[in-house]
């Protein structure tokens, strides 16, 4: 007979099945939100894609006559070294640098011997884990093959180099301002030969052989010489009152050109070192603003340099005699040194530069004087993308206030419904568009570019195109722009609703953020130490200090990164982190 | 009825403590890469808070799910309510003007909802929890004055009856064998 007083301890396949319930119903969710919602999965390749290029590093460094070239860019790991024929455009790894680890990657190119048979890079020591980047070796290649030929220890302060011959070169140090000779000796063995100490006060700049015998460097507003027979150094420009911005020499016509800037602008003078005879060649351009790399070419017949245009638009510009014309060159994705960064450099009778802007991929191009004619020499990837649609920009002027015209660059979301309103980001970074522009684009956002005196005047230009939503607009930057961007975030917060910030250097003011977005990507080996705070500490203060403002801060650090993204996997990870931002919007 | 009801609550909140759970691991590996902001109490990143709270909240559930003794479920639930309800009180004690949702980003991102969404569904998860594990406690304590608990001779199995049974012989519901159900002091008389 049952006991009603019993409670029966059931074996219970009810927490079995409750468990199943619960799995399906959490995962299901996470897969519907997935699916569904805001993080559609082929974004993540597309970002995955497209954060895969690799992109090219620091200088170019052709030989004289522009037959071979040797690069550097980003690996899988780090950043190599390559070795090209500029006709065929193969490359060659010569020597690979894992990013993490280092807090600064950047190898120095030295360049090629007057004969164009031996060419040198600086790399740390082997295996060196270098914070403060210091560079010990010097690798010297064989010109033709790429083959190590010699690597040479070298004071660890190495600045600049100098090829005096096919069997000497003089470098210059940084911070005791020594120049150093080093010599083949007859058994094959590069040794040092003379040190030279403290040739200058300042920081000896753009240090070149004048001979065989002699090199000359910038000091300030003078140009002083070194005569290794003599060992004599002697002053053999002052600039007086005319600002010397830099120069170049002519070995074949065996005199200086001289890059000038006073009050009324640029202007070049020569100069005969020997004779002491001087020429002043005038204005160099009716352009005021900028000119840069004035450099002799056909045997000091002529000269070319690189300007803007009067859209800010950089130039390459063709004199063929002193007082001739420009003849003006338009070389799409050129860049204007504007801090620090040179894209381009003259050798022979080309223009190469590398170039991220209006191409499918960033490549080395190079512009032929003679032709007028461009061509490219290596792409940084030769297959088609499989998820990403490659977008060109629109390309558009707006006026300032102050009367001055700028160019735009405006790309448009891949696919556009007249119906549709869709946000917009906006910088001021040129050279930092790729691949976060083909991103934005591919997820539906429109992406601009422009001069950040500009940059209120071009956000009122779009705010009239129907197809952008005025209320999702973001402000992106990265190292020192993000002073602007915070200043400007903070100055028109109504503008904005946040901005997208990689290795700031300074941070929007928390009380402008309220119901703002704020995305923060930085290495997690940035150096650079604001307050005595390393990047990470500093901003993950900043982000629990918004936090305790109720605002919230999406950050993120790259591993094994420092300030900037030096390898492939690192710019695949910050391009993932974006198009995450992005598709929370 | 009161068994019932208190293996109701104990199931549902098994359930609503996985889901918390899952939710909390799923937000924290779908927000992988991106560094969360530390909770202003224990100073600790969110996301170690959520593999904290995930886990504790995991064998919470686990017990509630397949455990034995609704005694230790329903004390176990009330624990870990009163646990993060102290927590909060301390938050807005401290910080009467911001709302926590904020620290809650990871989760309602990856779930497709707001902060303040997420926010208000943790909230009415873990104020059932603490309500429902105090009034099944305090109903348990009431229901269990005047039963006894016997040891079944032959697997040991509890079993729990009035003190009307005394005396009775029942077939152990565990093992099958026949017990008689005893007083405490070995008698089988019905106490009086």
């Amino acid at each position: 007979m049952a006991n009603p007083y019993l409670r029966r301890p059931t074996r219970n396949l009810t927490g079995l099945w409750l468990t199943v319930a619960v799995l399906a119903f959490v995962i299901g969710w996470r897969l519907l939100v997935i699916a569904c919602g805001n993080e559609p999965p082929h974004w993540r390749a597309i970002a995955a894609e497209l954060g895969s290029v690799p992109q090219f590093k620091q200088d170019l460094s052709p030989n004289s006559t522009g037959t071979r070239l040797v690069f550097c860019q980003d690996t899988e790991k780090g950043v190599g070294i390559y070795f090209c024929e500029t006709d065929s455009g193969k490359k060659k790894l010569l020597c690979e640098q894992k990013e993490k680890g280092y807090s600064w990657q950047r190898f120095s190119m030295l360049g090629w011997s007057p004969d164009d048979k031996l060419f040198a890079y600086a790399i740390p020591l082997d295996g060196q884990i270098d914070p403060g980047h210091r560079e010990e070796q010097i690798v010297v290649c064989n010109g033709l093959s790429g083959e190590m030929v010699a690597k040479i220890s070298v004071d660890p302060n190495l600045y600049e180099l100098a090829w005096m011959s096919p069997y000497s070169f003089v470098y210059s140090t940084d911070f005791n301002y020594d120049l150093k000779l080093i010599e083949r000796n007859s058994d094959g063995k590069w040794v040092n030969r003379e040190i030279f100490q403290k040739v200058s006060k300042e920081r000896p700049e753009n240090l070149i052989a004048t001979s065989e015998g002699s090199v000359a460097w910038q000091e300030g507003g003078d140009i002083w010489s070194l005569d290794f027979e003599s060992s004599s150094i002697k002053k053999i420009w002052e600039s007086g009152t005319n600002q010397l911005v830099d120069f170049t020499y002519s070995k074949e016509a065996k005199e200086f050109l001289l890059n000038g800037n006073d009050s009324k602008g640029p202007f070049c003078i020569r100069f005969d070192p020997f004779t002491k005879w001087t020429s002043s060649m005038g204005r160099v351009d009716d352009q005021p603003n900028y000119i840069a790399s004035v450099t002799w070419i056909n045997g000091g017949s002529g000269y070319v340099y690189v300007s803007a245009d009067d859209k800010g638009e950089p130039v390459f510009c063709i004199k063929t005699k002193p007082d001739s014309v420009p003849i003006r060159a338009s070389c799409p994705g050129l860049e204007i040194n504007t801090d620090g960064r040179q894209n381009y450099i003259l050798s022979g009778d080309g223009l190469f530069f590398t170039c991220k802007m209006d191409y499918n991929f960033p490549g080395i191009w190079e512009y032929d004087i003679k032709s007028r004619t461009s061509r490219c020499i290596v792409l940084s990837s030769t297959s088609g993308f499989v998820h990403a649609k490659i977008t060109l920009p629109l390309i558009g002027i707006v006026t300032n206030a102050a009367g001055w015209r700028m160019t735009y660059r405006l790309w448009q979301p891949v696919h556009v419904s007249t119906r549709k309103k869709y946000p917009l980001i906006i910088t001021e970074q040129l050279w930092n568009v790729f691949p976060y522009a083909q991103i934005a684009v591919n997820e539906g956002f429109y992406f601009a570019v422009i001069d950040q005196s500009c940059v209120v005047d071009l956000y009122k230009t779009l705010a009239k195109n129907p197809n952008i939503d005025t209320n999702r607009v973001y402000f992106y930057a990265s190292s020192v722009h993000s002073s602007f961007a915070s200043e400007f975030v903070s100055e028109k917060p109504d503008l904005w609703k946040g901005a997208i910030l990689f290795c700031p250097i300074a941070l929007p003011g928390l009380p402008y953020l309220h119901n703002k977005r704020l995305l923060i990507i930085d290495g997690e080996n940035d150096p650079i130490l604001i307050g005595d705070l390393a990047a990470v500490d500093r901003l993950m203060g900043y982000q629990d200090q918004a936090a305790k403002n109720g605002i919230p801060v999406a950050l993120s650090f790259l591993n094994g990164s420092g300030h900037t993204s030096n390898s492939i996997n690192t710019e695949r990870m910050r391009a993932q982190r974006f198009s995450k931002f992005l598709s929370e919007d | 009825m009161q068994s019932k009801l208190i293996h109701f609550f104990t199931n549902s909140a098994g359930v609503l403590l996985l889901t918390v759970a899952l939710a909390m691991f799923i937000a924290n590996l779908a927000s992988a890469g991106f560094t969360q902001p530390h909770d202003p109490i224990l100073v600790i990143s969110m996301q170690n808070l959520f593999w904290i709270v995930g886990v504790i909240s995991l064998v919470v559930a686990m017990i509630c799910l397949f455990g034995e003794g609704g005694w230790l479920k329903i004390t176990l639930v009330l624990w870990f309510a009163v646990n993060l309800f102290v927590y909060q009180l301390y938050f807005f004690w401290n910080r009467p003007h911001v709302g926590f949702s904020v620290y809650l980003g990871s989760l309602a991102k990856a779930f497709g909802m707001t902060s303040h969404a997420a926010y208000l569904i943790l909230g009415i998860v873990f104020l059932y929890l603490l309500a429902g594990s105090l009034t099944s406690l305090l109903w348990l304590w009431i229901g269990n004055r005047g039963y006894l608990k016997n040891a079944c001779a032959h697997c040991g199995v509890y079993i729990k009856f009035s003190a009307e049974g005394v005396g009775q012989e029942i077939t152990c519901p565990h093992c099958g064998a026949m017990v008689t159900l005893q007083n405490p002091d070995g008698t089988s008389r019905q106490m009086t």
